[in-house]
């Protein structure tokens, strides 16, 4: 995986994989789910969110999603970005 | 009243499911786990589901405690930077062997409620005895902060220190048991049992509830939730000792015997340290009764 890329999470009932790329220019989000009809903006926004407190303007965010509740989707967006980061460290 | 805890239902924190299904099941604590359970490349996920979760959820009366690693690991600090500012005030620290491990928790804790203004002692410590030198050493680590509100067994770790096999029966943490239980005593605090493995012998959880109830301990850490209703009922004062202890405290109220002197009770002597226990088994009981409302 390159060095700007993390993810974390995995695809299981109530749980998101998300995978985070920041060699990209704006914001894209790409959700793959069952649920993307219902909940894909909700969804969008969980990852907006977290993208927003740390100030990222740049991320290509894949969100594959069986279930998973908001607190779950941020958590794993977080540790995600986290992972990058230790990487470049 | 302190609060009612008799259960402490384990859930490692990095699966999201269980953060809702396990509040279903009642029990008094559920106990997230960022120690065993969780593999070493997963801390961090299970660490910030644990927070993000905690933030967002709202677990009634439910009491939750985490189980962090222990502070010879490198998680540790990580651990506790992380859930305490976010919330959480109840801390099991897993494989304490000196008073110096509480007072580098109590340390850490303390620093970090000043930074956030969390009122200073809140937050609280459930110590995990689960070697023979924790054992040995329980009494000063019972005392080395006011924190400690707790001291749970760990049979399956103290067993593999001994080298020795864990029975069904027991004999073998008999000691250690009895030492929990009697340094919990010392300091007014809880002392929780080890789990029971084996989900599928119910019968043998049984008999172990009612060998643990025994030697004093009032509270069980638990693997399953079929677990939470089994506890929850063998630990009940039987109908006989409701009973007896209601009759006790009536006839006290009649005579002045509370600080000093003898009653006869049903041809039985009542003095002091009966009424202590009548009035314990009736405050268990009320306790029992008003939570399951």
């Amino acid at each position: 995986m390159d060095k700007l890329q993390g993810s974390c999470g995995q695809v299981r009932k109530s749980d998101v994989k998300i995978t985070v790329d920041l060699d990209t220019n704006g914001i894209e989000i790409i959700i793959i789910s069952k649920f993307d009809k219902m909940f894909g903006t909700h969804m969008e926004e969980a990852v907006k969110e977290v993208l927003a407190e740390q100030d990222i303007k740049d991320a290509k965010i894949v969100i594959e999603d069986d279930g998973a509740l908001d607190f779950t989707i941020k958590a794993r967006t977080r540790t995600a970005l986290k992972r990058i980061h230790e990487v470049l460290k | 009243m302190k609060k009612l805890i008799r259960s402490m239902l384990f859930c490692p924190a990095n699966n999201p499911k269980l953060y809702y299904t396990a509040p279903v099941y009642n029990p008094d604590c559920i106990i997230f786990d960022l120690e065993d359970s969780i593999e070493v490349s997963e801390k961090d996920a299970a660490r910030d589901l644990l927070v993000e979760a905690i933030k967002s959820l709202d677990f009634g009366n439910i009491e939750i405690f985490v189980r962090v690693n222990s502070v010879t690991t490198p998680y540790f600090e990580d651990d506790i930077k992380a859930i305490v500012p976010a919330g959480v005030r109840n801390i099991r620290l897993p494989m304490c062997q000196t008073k110096e491990d509480v007072i580098k928790l109590d340390k850490l804790i303390n620093s970090i409620e000043v930074e956030y203004d969390i009122e200073i002692g809140s937050t609280k410590i459930q110590v995990g005895i689960e070697t023979p030198k924790g054992v040995l050493n329980a009494s000063e680590i019972a005392g080395a902060s006011n924190r400690v509100i707790g001291l749970s067994f760990g049979a399956e770790d103290y067993t593999a220190s001994l080298g020795i096999d864990r029975t069904k029966e027991g004999k073998e943490l008999l000691f250690a048991r009895n030492m929990i239980v009697n340094v919990a005593g010392m300091y007014d605090i809880a002392a929780t049992d080890t789990v029971w493995a084996d989900i599928n012998d119910s019968d043998g959880f049984v008999e172990e509830i009612k060998a643990i109830k025994a030697l004093g301990f009032n509270s069980k850490s638990c693997i399953h939730p079929s677990q939470i209703d089994i506890l929850h009922d063998a630990l009940k004062p039987t109908e006989e000792q409701i009973k007896k202890a209601m009759v006790i405290l009536d006839a006290v109220k009649n005579a002045d015997v509370e600080n000093g002197g003898v009653i006869q009770v049903d041809g039985k002597m009542v003095d002091v340290p009966v009424i202590t226990k009548a009035k314990k088994i009736m405050s268990l009981y009320e306790k029992m009764m008003k939570w399951e409302k």
